[in-house]
């Protein structure tokens, strides 16, 4: 196992490192500088003070310096400093990453506690009018784009019903934070939730219909055990492992629905500032912020292949 | 003969997937007559007539330019299926040559392409997407590009699998038995089974392009206003009042998207389990 995770990981910081290089390849290729993003057209400063603040900030450096000058840093923990505002990357990423964390998280918990008892329901009662009804809801909910199922519920529930603040994260006049981060957590949680909800569906019916074919069910069912009895005690302990497994490896997926979700919401979190760095060319956050995606799906993956390993004794690395 | 008629029997029996093809063809015909039902206009702006509700004249109300709503969905779906089906044919023949690269070329060059395959996997399309449009430009062209050259791992390791589990079945042993050549081979006995499947994931991948697109669009760094696209004018719902009070001009082009994105997966669902004998009951 050791081993395993070990070869893993040797093999994923190649690939990070050429994820990294071909974004810094096409940031520079890129029309402008960060210089020409801040500095407004026409405006009275000289050539010499631009010139100047390119070798302060190393741009004048032949390309390959850079980024070879970024890696070794980057390796070492330190992103640099956004050349929009003069701050610490890491600093700007780590105030972003727990709003994040807390949107994804709720959005996962709400897609498996909705999801899994539909998609067993969905399963067990395969080809009825419920299943029929269920997958067609799943099959929806994978179809609607997030933000429109973001933009409907800020109509409905924020807008015309005000059950809800209509974006935002805290509320400064709440008597209890918790609860204000609760209810302005509620919408733009449930509409990153949905999507995952119907694959989830999808992903357990279609490992519980195939469980149930499988000649081990057909054997506990021939020695006289109930249908229910065999779902609970056999079927659902296999189809629910592939389904976590699915699930963990696509975790880093919904930091793409939370870059959408956050702007429909105004929610202050990871996506927000990645569309605000893009709008400014921000280069060193962007790289940060790929790289740190690119972390977070090794963590995912060896996450998964742990639990799989866990809950499947068969499995061996 | 009686293959294809089967097929379509099974295909037809498939009644969402069905109304899926209906509704995409009734929109391509739409789109197609768009200057004829339309003035043709869609960005003719009139500052005498913002902001109005549905009405006969305009019977999906005017934006915050009085500009005709119906019009700039019936443009907007233009680009859609543009951007859908123009990527997707990038990406289908990319996906292809180089799955079947993959599956046949030896152990190093399949190493070498899965290898960039799981990269592009593992990471959010929608950010790699997101990332690139910002730095080329937001054209309709450079989407159509981005997506296309982006979106066909899904494709590769299909067609990867597809193959190799041809590469097991007795008649391709018998083909080779026989000494014909492996390009022959691969045109006339690997292309005809690997039609189904990337035709299926063809229409998959087209709902999902114009998904991307949609979502560029509306964070602001695809196809710009004033060409109107269903991502764009989506857009202005940010701002509360138009949210609020004028949902007319958001909630046209979302419903445009859902029902497009669905029809297209319900189409590639209904052509599966035509394809697929496994599912013929």
């Amino acid at each position: 196992m050791g081993a395993y995770i070990g070869r893993r990981l040797l093999i994923f910081v190649p690939t990070l490192v050429a994820i990294s290089f071909c974004i810094f390849t096409l940031l520079e290729l890129a029309p402008g500088d960060p210089l020409s993003a801040i500095i407004r057209p026409g405006s009275s400063i000289s050539q010499e003070t631009i010139d100047a603040y390119r070798t302060k900030f190393g741009l004048d450096k032949p390309f390959l310096v850079r980024y070879v000058h970024w890696l070794r840093q980057a390796l070492a923990g330190n992103f640099g400093y956004s050349i929009v505002t003069f701050r610490p990357v890491t600093e700007m990423l780590a105030e972003r990453i727990l709003p994040t964390l807390w949107l994804t998280l709720s959005a996962l918990l709400l897609a498996l506690v909705i999801g899994i008892p539909i998609g067993i329901i969905s399963g067990y009662h395969r080809y009825t009018a419920v299943d029929y009804a269920l997958t067609f809801f799943a099959f929806a909910g994978i179809s609607i784009p997030n933000f429109f199922i973001g933009l409907v519920l800020l109509y409905l529930f924020a807008a015309k019903l005000s059950w809800f603040p209509i974006g935002g994260m805290t509320d400064p006049r709440a008597d209890c934070q918790f609860l204000a981060l609760l209810a302005h957590l509620a919408l733009p949680s449930l509409a990153l939730g949905i999507p995952f909800i119907a694959t989830i569906v999808r992903y357990l019916r279609s490992a519980i219909i195939d469980q149930m074919s499988q000649d081990y069910v057909r054997t506990a069912l021939a020695k006289g055990i109930s249908r229910a009895r065999a779902l609970r005690r056999h079927i659902l302990r296999n189809s629910l492992t592939s389904t976590i497994t699915v699930v963990t490896t696509t975790l880093p997926l919904l930091l793409g629905g939370a870059v959408v979700i956050e702007t429909v919401f105004i929610w202050p979190g990871m996506g927000l500032l990645l569309k605000t760095s893009i709008y400014s060319r921000d280069y060193p956050v962007i790289m940060a912020f790929v790289l740190l995606v690119g972390v977070l799906i090794v963590a995912c993956n060896l996450v998964a292949d742990m639990l799989y390993a866990l809950m499947d004794p068969r499995i061996r690395y | 003969m009686s293959n294809a008629r089967r097929l379509l029997h099974r295909f037809l029996r498939h009644r969402l997937g069905v109304m899926g093809a209906a509704f995409l063809l009734i929109l391509c015909l739409l789109t197609l007559l768009a200057p004829v039902i339309t003035d043709g206009l869609p960005n003719k702006a009139c500052l005498s007539r913002i902001y109005q509700p549905p009405s006969r004249e305009h019977i999906l109300g005017t934006d915050q330019l009085g500009r005709d709503v119906f019009t700039r969905v019936l443009y907007g779906a233009r680009v859609s299926l543009q951007v859908g089906i123009v990527s997707v044919l990038i990406q289908l023949s990319l996906g292809v040559l180089l799955g079947s690269l993959s599956a046949i070329g030896g152990r190093w060059m399949d190493v070498l392409i899965q290898r960039v395959v799981e990269v592009f996997l593992g990471f959010p399309f929608l950010i790699i997407v997101l990332v690139l449009s910002s730095i080329i430009g937001g054209s309709q062209t450079n989407i159509i590009l981005i997506i296309g050259l982006v979106g066909w791992p899904p494709i590769c390791r299909l067609i990867r699998g597809e193959i190799l589990s041809l590469r097991e079945q007795p008649f391709f042993e018998a083909a080779r038995a026989y000494g014909i050549s492996m390009p022959r081979l691969l045109a006339r006995h690997v292309l005809p089974n690997i039609v189904a499947p990337s035709l299926v994931a063809a229409t998959l991948n087209c709902a999902n392009a114009i998904l991307i697109e949609a979502q560029i669009s509306f964070l602001g760094f695809g196809i710009q206003p004033p060409k109107p696209t269903w991502g764009n004018m989506l857009m202005t719902a940010g701002q509360v009042h138009i949210l609020e009070s004028k949902p007319w001009i958001w909630l046209a082009p979302g419903i445009a998207v859902v029902l497009t994105i669905l029809s297209l997966n319900f189409l590639g669902d209904a052509l599966r389990d035509a394809f697929d004998p496994k599912y013929y009951i």
